[in-house]
């Protein structure tokens, strides 16, 4: 009963504080009068944005906010693939070497798109200046590049314009994510997360043998990991460990730390907009499907596995930290597949068949919250798509928030539907036809699939968790999934920014009684269920053959 | 032969609307043979290129008749014996396709029968060139251009589209019309002065300036119409189209990525299955009815007698916001009729009517006609001799009309300020009481006009505007369809409310001038709204031009016609409201038969995929209890195509329209189209298994 | 617009055929060589209508 409640009051939590952070980011995002608390922040974001030349006025075309992101965002891999290839001995007590190239690659990429999967045992590989110069460096730029696209998105939507990519990317670092990272950061410090830069404690265990535990400036890595929903751990156990994830309290503030930014956002669209209402209809949507969510995978880990209950009572406990328990690490799974954070605080290769289905279902829909930024826009996505579907229903060219859906938008809100077949489905077919030795899957049935298909999944979703019995640190695994983050990354940015520009610049319609309105129950409903067939149809045959064959098996 | 086209433009039927049959349809069994050789005939895949939906059916159906003819062609392990099953499925897939097919042949052989009906009229016929000297000479009647002068006398066929610059002359325009009464044509006269190639010229002679080049006459552009030739992609369609391939994108991919993924497990299905899951789930059934839909729409505009120039315009109609009316004709009957004489000033009744029938008696309008009847009535008699006196013509600068008798006494009637000012600048007074006079009948939602005798006021005459029956219910449900309506009028601001509230219309413009209408309608679009209008008179044009819908009556003048975007050949203004409907239609048909074709999905996956993976442990999915792998597949198959032509009908016909808010029609659409897309397969397919054993196909 | 048409129609079958004949060697391992080039001809043709329903979806107007 107890994780239950703790989910609940959780969640209650999450709806309470979304509103009071969602203010904020409007009235950062939307320039309204600042709390005297980061008004000094201005002259410095100024200077800032006059030394590397730009004037802060807003981009005109799609391609004028593009531009800019991807120029960015290119500089920082190349200066975090830099550091990951000569790993300099400064900083590196242990003195790990330069990685392989196609490791190096994926992991640059991978944090990059703000996916953080890893290839490797950080502990075992990274000093800590890679840790902070490059993994850190790029958990708060890509979360930065996600808010400020899904903001920009925003604007669109609501008729502005799209905003000015280098002011966004500035304001979100210094006004929401740094500070929120560093009070998060606080209390993990107190909580008993090190953070230091000194080298890995060496110790004697009980049983006399030695062991080193690694070390590091771990609170604030961790703080952005789950602010950011970036996910990639410090070390390879990552929540599971107990330097990132100490007691129970800090693991329900991180799970917190996943929902806020996401939740708060679809409440600041509300505001941007002018219509609270759309925005809490779009969040009890989104709570619908999360709690949907939980309580399957967590009432699927709870139960545990049918074939072993007459030998081990109390629920799956395989793969599970049991200072957790079934229960709240179920929630966690949920929660990090939905926030495409990617953060594990057990294994979901060992979890239930349901919680791996309920996970991929999270990484295919890409709305559960979603990623930073990118996932409001994605719901936008989905919610334009349902009014294209059912409007014509009521007989007149579809609107949304007042503008007329018409080829431009369709076009571009479908792209994103295809992304995941091309990157998803592609490369787990070729990888599935090569067979199991080739391509390192550890279980030759059902559940090798799973694997497969998640690890593309979470590649393309941003996400960065995995089914980690996969061995996947080989130059296929590393740069097909390369591939995948990219094309999840940058092609479905790209259609997002095109679609809000075409969307703004069409003319705002005053409702009449003969335009379907989208902030009612009824359409939410809708949306609800456009989202879960659309995301259903398209997945359904790899998840009847992964997981859901594997579950049916287990029950019979 | 007027005759053999007669039946295809019939006066638009009276009556109650369910009982009204507009066309007199073509022979049911000729459409039907056409539109099954159509239907073969397109299986040509240049022509079935254009569908992307169904070209993927095209080409699964092709793999299969190749796997039917060597089933071992893929996989060298697959036994002969799977030749029965390929052949069965190869043969639901042409079904399908032939069923698509069929559906747009369907929809296009109206069409096509009324433009080889209407083709029949444009027999060639020697013209009577007028060269610039005066003589005349004979020439074929495709060799006339633009601008040539021709002569034409009783008997003739009108060799092309014109203006008439001379003459006199009836002519039977039953071959566009319907209507069998000859029509009186004119010079010089803004609404009798066109006229249309292939009608005929019944009695005296015509000269006509020709307006349209061979080919690009009105009748040209009808056949084009009717027959499709020029019918484009609309922009919903568009949509729809790119939407409906990227699904179909999205399930090539999850259908040919599932061989490795299910040869993973050992597993592989067979090619024909992996065809038959994937034509399963692409949206076949909207796919192959979607050119279908919107041809029946235009061809159900037609069958209102309504020309529309594209399909854009008539699902334009469906987006409109605001309609813009005139109040005479529309709102109100085009007669407006004396009713009573209101002296003022001393004079009495009787006086005030000799003046009226003064000011009337040249006055050929309803109206004015109407005040002779209503002042013989009252025994009045012409106070001057009607052949020495001239007759001055009303127009809209002046707003009156009026008689200047041979003793240049001026006899006037018009706009009561019009009026107003015509006695003070003769040095008159204008009596308060006529304040009152106009007050008392504006009130009363009728039309004052003064009449004054040179600088004596007389009164008033009480027009009386009778609103048509039935308008109010129709501005009602235009209501909650969520269209705005903006009356109109040359009338006062007083009489205009009066009629607008009686009416039901939610706006009004009054004392409108030409100028107020196209000012009316930009301010509409500035605020992104979609305009309809109606008009007929040639200062319509601009403002049928800057409408998003225009539609022109056919008795208007050509350039109103050309400006337009429709042309209602019954001359009926309130067919509008039959348009916007038929617009709305076309959209909720399109929407409702995407839906369900999604919503069918669901219940095909529940028969194909525990089929399509026997050995996986899936048969739990087998929900519906279908009775083998094969039986499974075939049923869903079965079922994909034979909704096809049920739904034919519901393409043709549209879905019905019921004027409710949008919130009503989407909940009542879902239920119907969504939920019942859901749950109709599930009974379909299992009845069709059940078929399927009880004749031991497989 | 015919020339571009006349383009695709050029060179997507060529594109077709090599296909073919490149993938064939991979079908070689399970099935004889009939069967691998009708399986690596399969495959070249879903590719291309896959390209062809992009080239809807890019242009609809066009079809």
């Amino acid at each position: 009963m107890l994780p239950w409640l703790l989910a609940a009051a959780l969640l209650a939590v999450v709806v309470l504080t979304a509103p009071v952070l969602g203010r904020h980011l409007y009235a950062v995002f939307d320039d309204r009068p600042q709390p005297a608390w980061d008004r000094w922040l201005t002259p410095l974001e100024s200077g800032l944005l006059r030394w590397i030349g730009e004037t802060g006025r807003p981009a005109d075309s799609p391609w004028g906010y593009l531009l800019p992101l991807l120029i960015s965002n290119a500089l920082f891999g190349l200066v975090a693939l830099a550091l990951l290839v000569w790993q300099p001995t400064w900083l590196n007590p242990l003195g790990f070497g330069g990685l392989r190239w196609d490791l190096a690659l994926h992991t640059t990429l991978s944090f990059l798109t703000n996916t953080d999967q890893q290839h490797l045992i950080p502990e075992q590989s990274l000093g800590n200046l890679a840790q902070l110069g490059a993994m850190q460096f790029l958990m708060f730029v890509s979360a930065a590049t996600g808010l400020a696209v899904g903001f920009a998105v925003i604007r669109g939507f609501s008729g502005r314009p799209l905003g000015n990519f280098y002011r966004d990317l500035l304001r979100a670092l210094s006004r929401v994510l740094i500070p929120a990272s560093l009070l998060l950061a606080l209390f993990l410090l107190v909580s008993g997360v090190p953070m230091t830069l000194a080298s890995p404690l060496e110790i004697t265990t009980l049983e006399g043998g030695q062991q080193w535990l690694p070390r590091g400036p771990i609170a604030l890595f961790e703080a952005i990991k789950q602010l950011g929903e970036n996910g990639g751990g410090f070390v390879s156990a990552n929540a599971a460990h107990p330097y990132e994830n100490p007691t129970l309290l800090t693991n329900l503030v991180s799970t917190w730390a996943m929902l806020i930014i996401p939740a708060a956002t679809i409440d600041a669209f509300g505001r941007f907009v002018g219509n609270r209402r759309q925005s809490s209809l779009l969040l009890v949507l989104v709570f619908g499907l999360l709690i949907a969510g939980a309580v399957v995978a967590m009432a699927a880990e709870q139960a545990g596995n049918p074939l072993l209950s007459s030998w081990i009572s109390g629920g799956n406990l395989q793969g599970k930290e049991l200072r957790f328990g079934t229960g709240l690490t179920g929630l966690y799974a949920t929660v990090t597949t939905g926030t495409m954070t990617g953060a594990v605080n057990g294994a979901i290769d060992a979890a239930m068949p349901l919680t791996i289905l309920t996970a991929l279902f999270n990484l295919f829909l890409q709305v559960v919250f979603g990623g930073q930024g990118t996932g409001m826009a994605y719901l936008l996505v989905f919610a334009l798509l349902a009014v294209f579907l059912t409007g014509l229903m009521v007989g007149r060219t579809p609107e949304f928030l007042g503008r007329k859906v018409e080829k431009a938008q369709v076009v571009w809100a479908s792209l994103v539907l295809l992304i995941h077949p091309l990157f998803v489905l592609i490369p787990a077919a070729l990888t599935l036809a090569g067979g199991p030795s080739w391509a390192g899957i550890s279980n030759p049935g059902s559940h090798g699939i799973s694997q497969v298909v998640y690890e593309y999944a979470s590649a393309a979703a941003n996400n960065g968790s995995g089914l980690e019995g996969l061995g996947d640190g080989t130059p296929w695994w590393n740069l097909s999934a390369s591939l995948s983050l990219l094309g999840g990354r940058y092609l479905p940015i790209a259609a997002l920014v095109a679609l809000a520009d075409g969307v703004r610049r069409k003319p705002a319609l005053e409702p009449s009684p003969g335009t379907l309105r989208t902030d009612t129950g009824l359409f939410t409903g809708v949306t609800a269920v456009v989202l879960v067939i659309l995301g259903a149809l398209t997945f359904f045959p790899v998840l009847a053959l992964g997981p859901i064959a594997e579950a049916l098996t287990l029950a019979s | 032969m007027p005759t053999s086209t007669r039946v295809l433009f019939p006066r638009m039927p009276r009556g109650p609307r369910q009982e009204r049959r507009y066309l007199e349809r073509p022979r049911q069994q000729g459409l039907l043979q056409r539109a099954i050789v159509e239907a073969f005939r397109k299986l040509d895949p240049r022509l079935a290129v254009a569908n992307p939906v169904m070209f993927v059916v095209w080409c699964g159906t092709v793999l299969c008749l190749a796997l039917t003819i060597e089933p071992r062609l893929l996989d060298a392990a697959a036994g002969a014996r799977e030749r029965g099953f390929n052949a069965l499925i190869s043969l639901t897939l042409l079904a399908t396709l032939l069923f698509a097919n069929f559906a747009e042949a369907l929809a296009e052989g109206r069409g096509k029968a009324q433009a080889d009906a209407l083709r029949r009229t444009q027999a060639r016929t020697q013209a009577r060139r007028q060269l610039p000297d005066g003589s005349i000479e004979l020439v074929d009647s495709s060799a006339l251009r633009r601008g040539d002068v021709v002569l034409v006398q009783g008997g003739d066929v009108i060799p092309a589209d014109g203006e008439v610059i001379a003459g006199v002359a009836s002519v039977d325009e039953s071959a566009i019309t319907g209507e069998s009464a000859p029509v009186l044509k004119e010079a010089g006269s803004d609404v009798a002065g066109s006229v249309t190639g292939g009608t005929r010229i019944l009695s005296d002679q015509l000269t006509l300036r020709i307006s349209a080049d061979p080919g690009k006459g009105f009748i040209d552009r009808m056949i084009a119409l009717v027959e499709g030739a020029e019918r484009s992609k609309t922009p919903n369609e568009i949509a729809l189209t790119v939407l409906l391939a990227v699904l179909t994108q999205v399930f090539l991919i999850a259908v040919a990525t599932l061989s490795p993924v299910a040869g993973f497990l050992q597993k592989p299905p067979s090619v024909v299955t992996l065809v038959a899951l994937l034509v399963a789930l692409i949206p076949t059934t909207i796919g192959g009815l979607l050119s279908a839909i919107g041809i029946a729409g235009m061809d159900r505009v037609a069958q209102f007698n309504v020309i529309a120039t594209s399909g854009r315009a008539v699902e334009a109609c469906g987006d409109v916001n605001t309609l813009v009316l005139d109040k005479t004709g529309t709102i109100t009957l085009g007669n407006r009729l004396a009713e009573e004489f209101l002296p003022v000033g001393g004079y009495s009744s009787a006086e005030l009517a000799v003046v009226a029938y003064g000011a009337s008696c040249f006055d050929q309008t309803p109206e004015g006609r109407s005040i002779v009847r209503l002042a013989e009535k009252l025994g009045a008699a012409l106070p001057f001799e009607p052949a020495s006196a001239s007759g001055i013509d009303f127009s809209a600068r002046t707003r009156m009309s009026g008689s200047d008798s041979a003793d240049g006494i001026e006899f006037r009637k018009g706009a009561v300020d019009a009026i107003k000012g015509f006695v003070r600048s003769r040095g008159g007074v204008v009596p308060d009481q006529l304040d009152q006079c106009f007050e008392q009948v504006s009130r009363l939602g009728g039309t004052p006009l003064a009449v004054c005798r040179g600088a004596e006021l007389y009164g008033v005459i009480y027009l009386k505007d009778i609103i048509k029956p039935g308008i109010r219910e129709r501005f009602d449900q235009l209501r909650r369809m969520g269209i705005r309506t903006v009356m109109l009028t040359g009338d006062n601001p007083i009489t205009a409310g009066v009629i607008a509230r009686e009416a039901g219309v939610d706006d009004f413009i009054a004392e409108a001038t030409p100028e107020d209408k196209i000012a009316v309608i930009q301010q509409e679009q500035k605020l992104g709204k979609l305009v309809a209008m109606t008009g007929d008179g040639s200062n319509d044009a601009p403002a049928l031009a800057q409408a998003n819908v225009g539609v022109a009556m056919n008795s208007g003048t050509q350039a109103a016609k050309e400006a337009a975007n429709m042309v209602d050949l019954d001359s009926d203004p309130t067919k509008l409201i039959d348009i916007v409907t038929i617009g709305k239609q076309l959209l909720i048909t399109r929407g409702a038969l995407t839906t369900f074709s999604i919503a069918n999905d669901i219940a095909k996956y529940f028969a194909i995929l525990p089929a399509l993976f026997a050995g996986v442990g899936l048969q739990a999915l087998n929900v519906m209890r279908l009775a083998s792998p094969q039986s499974a597949i075939l049923s869903a198959m079965v079922f994909n195509a034979l909704i096809i032509p049920a739904l034919v009908p519901l393409a043709l016909k549209g879905v019905k329209f019921r004027p409710l808010s949008a919130e009503q029609l989407l909940r009542r659409n879902l239920l119907v189209y969504g939920a019942g897309g859901v749950v109709a397969p599930f009974i379909g397919i299992k009845l069709i298994d059940l078929a399927i054993g009880a004749l031991r196909l497989i | 617009m015919m020339t571009r048409l006349l383009h695709i129609r050029f060179w997507l079958p060529l594109l077709i055929v090599a296909g073919t004949l490149v993938l064939a060697p991979l079908f070689r391992s399970a099935q004889p060589p009939l069967q691998s080039y009708a399986l690596a001809l399969l495959l070249c043709c879903t590719a291309a209508i896959s390209v062809y329903l992009f080239a809807v979806i890019a242009q609809p107007e066009k079809f």
